[in-house]
């Protein structure tokens, strides 16, 4: 039998302090990513904020300091332009913020007469076109924003349905704290949320939950056991090992393809995977050293199994 | 027992065929190459459309084509108006788009007062959007007297020039430059009347008096030229000086000066004269003599010099008032307008009942016409429309990410397949078999319930690889751990799955939650892979659980288990 792990018993709660320290400047810079998008001081991509996103590649070779230099001569000094040398050569994306729906067709057209006029010598070949109007960008917000809570409430709702209240509320701050953090780390890295990353998110909320759920089906089915002897924090620390090995081989298959899909899935797929595997990690670390440790705290607190 | 699983294994059987059933179409189609697809197209075009009707659809990302969303504008309809307007739009839209011959466009309403239009693989971008943007309000007008005109333009110039007077110094530094300006039109202008001479009647118009005014009196009509020289219909303006006659004209107090039943309209397209781009303006009477809604019928044709034109049928009703119309004003110029703006303004030559012809100004192509004749069969749109969202994914960009996603799925997937085999052996071997299973049916479901893949669908099918195992593992460390304990192969199996399952069911449902709510947040591709994830979750209950368990039921009676 080949096994990652052998028969483990790791002092899992013991490391709560720790754990609670970095999950807890994490959280709060989730916390500060999350008003900064409400306040639309975060980067939001163009399909929240209105905008326009064109993506090609130039015939022959251009520096993306001429592309740049380019572009603010003809007006569009605030256009946000990214190499994408992987995907091609003198493959480039160009972003403008759109302040009006007409707008929006307007730049696209106008900057590929910019691009015709200013490199007349390479042939710029546009491969996509993103214009969204900013007043349609408010409706995804508004969606997006209903999504989130719609997700978030009709998971804790069943969590509450299938376990207790303690339960419920562990498993849905865990969830939240996962969100958070990958949410925050995308904030310092500078990445636009989009649509995808929000579908990202989710999923991987999903995920994270599904995690916390099969450690707390463990430990309820423990705590049955061992009512009469043991004790709760030996009882927790008992099910965290005994799903380690899951634990790890689901996240470690789970991770093995989502990193595929970074590292080949292209340019559509690059940040959506990158928040998956993010979550992934921060999903397993939080059922462990978030969710399993909120419980026995409390129980600390407020003795309701083991009188 | 014995008798379940015979049946449980007719099930299965069922399932696979049921589903290499529904694959069939799409595996028929990928596996054709162009040269195939375009022989099929040439001979027999209904089987290759009924072909991709079967077959698992593409979305736009991987297909590359246009998606466009449209506002409908109601804020100047009425109550009752507004009840089908989005409707009726949206029938108009689609019968432009069907009379433009674009396989399976997809028109649908969202939210109320959105229409939504994706256009599979199209290249004439501009083409498109300015077929389904336009509102299309055909509407025939008179111009208004040459005599009224000057006075009017005069009078402009003399408002403006008193205007301007006022701010000279603050105006001085542009001064000198645009006088310079000028004397260089009068030159051009006196070239051109040497050249051409004045062969239109009215050569009266103050625009060709010899005297030139001095510039400051006339600060606007110094952009009214008649490069053709001679009176013309409709003032030349150059190109790069449109804008600053539109901001002209826009002043208050200019536009306290045009007639309450008069109004300035810019022609369709541009002219060339001498290399320079002119745009023409017009001074229309506001009237509307005839609008498009007698129009029955409209086709693009050529005139005897090779231009195109489209030619109308008016019903009988419009067909009297046009006769009554041009009856009245012959040798008069008459505007047709689209949109408000002007097509052309031509002569009219002789009474006219119910057959005429547009005809088109500056360089109108025979898309252009074309273009023109679709938009005036289908009607006028209830209300204006504007674009809000247009995107384009070239064909390239879609083949580079059916590529790439195929990739990282064979990738993904082999990562898996092989994990599980080393890890589990032949255990491992049979929750790969599962994995395999589950593809196939997901794919097999997407092509029954006619979903679409999208790139973030083919990520969906990544993702359900790698958490279809997660059964598996959660029932194999369980049988692990029983055995661990000292059970039986067989008690260890049973205990195996009865335990996992609750936390296998689960695991699942919050992900069908989470892809319950995606399904329903907004565009294509994010349901795709919200369609992918939930199909692929359910699916693999099914796989995962129960196939696996007829194996293992089978090695139930083993003296040693590979796990």
């Amino acid at each position: 039998m080949l096994q990652i792990l052998k028969k483990t018993n790791i002092d899992f709660i013991g490391k709560r302090y720790y754990a609670f320290a970095i999950s807890g400047i994490l959280v709060i810079l989730g916390l500060v990513a999350f008003v900064a998008i409400f306040l639309g001081k975060a980067d939001l991509g163009i399909d929240f904020a209105g905008g326009t996103m064109l993506q090609g590649y130039f015939e022959k070779e251009v520096k993306i300091g001429e592309l740049r230099a380019a572009l603010s001569r003809n007006g569009y000094d605030e256009a946000f332009i990214q190499s994408l040398h992987r995907e091609k050569p003198n493959y480039f994306l160009i972003r403008v913020k759109a302040t009006t729906d007409e707008e929006v067709t307007q730049i696209s057209s106008d900057i590929l007469s910019v691009l015709a006029k200013e490199f007349p010598e390479s042939k710029f070949n546009m491969d996509s076109v993103d214009g969204i109007g900013p007043s349609v960008g408010k409706t995804l917000q508004r969606q997006a924003r209903w999504a989130v809570l719609l997700a978030l409430a009709g998971i804790l709702l069943y969590i509450w349905i299938r376990f207790d209240f303690r339960f419920g509320v562990a498993a849905t701050i865990t969830t939240l704290h996962d969100v958070l953090l990958v949410l925050g780390i995308f904030f310092i890295l500078q990445k636009d949320i989009t649509l995808l990353i929000v579908t990202a998110l989710l999923t991987l909320a999903g995920y994270s939950l599904n995690d916390t759920v099969v450690l707390f089906d463990r430990i309820r089915e423990n705590l049955k056991l061992f009512r009469k002897k043991g004790n709760f924090t030996s009882t927790i620390n008992a099910s965290i090992n005994e799903v380690l090995s899951r634990t790890i081989i689901t996240s470690l298959t789970t991770f093995g393809v989502v990193l595929t899909l970074f590292l080949v899935g292209g340019e559509v797929v690059h940040d959506f995977s990158l928040a998956l595997m993010l979550g992934i990690i921060i999903g397993t670390y939080s059922s462990i050293f978030v969710a399993s440790p909120i419980i026995m705290e409390w129980e600390k607190r407020s003795p309701k199994r083991f009188k | 027992m014995r008798r379940s699983r015979l049946y449980l294994i007719l099930l299965i059987s069922f399932l696979i065929i049921a589903s290499l059933w529904a694959l069939y179409p799409s595996i028929k189609l990928w596996s054709m190459s162009e040269a195939d697809k375009e022989e099929i197209r040439s001979t027999e075009p209904q089987d290759l459309i009924s072909l991709e009707g079967k077959a698992i659809k593409l979305g736009l990302d991987l297909k590359g084509g246009m998606h466009v969303v449209l506002q409908v504008d109601q804020s100047k309809l009425n109550e009752n108006e507004r009840k089908d307007a989005p409707d009726r739009a949206l029938e108009i839209i689609r019968n432009r788009v069907d009379q433009f011959g674009i396989t399976e466009p997809l028109i649908h309403k969202q939210g109320g007062d959105r229409i939504v239009v994706e256009l599979p693989g199209l290249q004439d971008v501009e083409r498109a959007s300015a077929l389904i943007g336009q509102t299309a309000q055909l509407e025939f007008k008179l111009l208004e007297t040459p005599e009224n005109a000057d006075n009017i333009l005069k009078k402009i110039d003399e408002v403006l020039a008193q205007a301007e007077t006022t701010f000279t110094e603050e105006e001085g530094v542009e001064t000198p430059e645009k006088k310079e300006k000028e004397t260089e039109e009068k030159v051009v202008k006196d070239l051109f009347a040497e050249e051409e001479p004045d062969t239109i009647e009215d050569t009266t118009s103050f625009l060709e008096e010899e005297e030139e005014p001095f510039y400051e009196e006339r600060p606007f009509t110094q952009y009214l030229e008649s490069p053709g020289g001679g009176r013309t219909v409709g003032f030349y303006v150059l190109a790069e000086e449109k804008p600053k006659v539109e901001l002209l004209l826009n002043k208050p107090e200019v536009k306290e000066l045009i007639p309450k039943d008069d109004e300035f309209a810019w022609s369709t397209r541009s002219e060339y004269f001498q290399n320079q781009k002119y745009w023409r303006l017009y001074l229309l009477k506001k009237r509307v003599e005839l609008s498009g809604k007698y129009l029955v019928d409209a086709r693009p044709t050529y005139d005897q010099f090779r231009k195109p034109e489209v030619d109308f049928t008016l019903t009988k009703k419009g067909g009297r008032i046009f006769a009554r119309v041009t009856g009245a004003n012959i040798d008069k110029p008459l505007a047709i307008t689209l949109d408000g703006r002007v097509e052309s303004a031509p002569n009219i030559q002789s009474k006219i009942r119910d057959r005429g012809r547009i005809t088109m100004g500056g360089v109108a192509t025979i898309e252009d016409a074309t273009d023109l004749a679709i938009v005036l069969r289908a009607g006028a749109l209830p209300a204006p429309v504007k674009i809000i969202e247009n995107r384009i994914i070239g064909p390239s960009l879609g083949q580079d990410s059916i590529r790439k996603g195929t990739t990282s799925v064979i990738i993904g997937f082999c990562l898996v397949l092989l994990f599980m085999i080393i890890y589990y052996k032949l255990s491992g071997l049979i929750a790969d078999f599962a994995v395999l299973l589950n593809l196939f049916f997901l794919m097999a479901a997407m092509a029954a319930l006619r979903a679409t893949l999208t790139m973030p669908g083919i990520a969906g099918i990544i993702l359900t690889v790698g958490m279809a195992v997660d059964a598996n593992v959660l029932i194999f460390e369980r049988i692990r751990e029983e055995m661990r304990t000292g059970k039986t192969i067989r008690a260890a199996i049973d205990a195996g799955y009865k335990r996992a399952l609750t936390a296998i069911i689960d695991a699942n449902i919050t992900t069908l939650i989470t892809a319950a709510v995606l399904f329903n947040l907004g565009t294509g591709p994010i349901k795709g892979f919200a369609v992918v994830l939930s199909l692929g979750v359910a699916i693999s209950l099914f796989t995962a659980v129960v196939i696996t368990k007829v194996v293992f039921d089978i090695r139930k009676g083993y003296r040693t288990l590979s796990i």
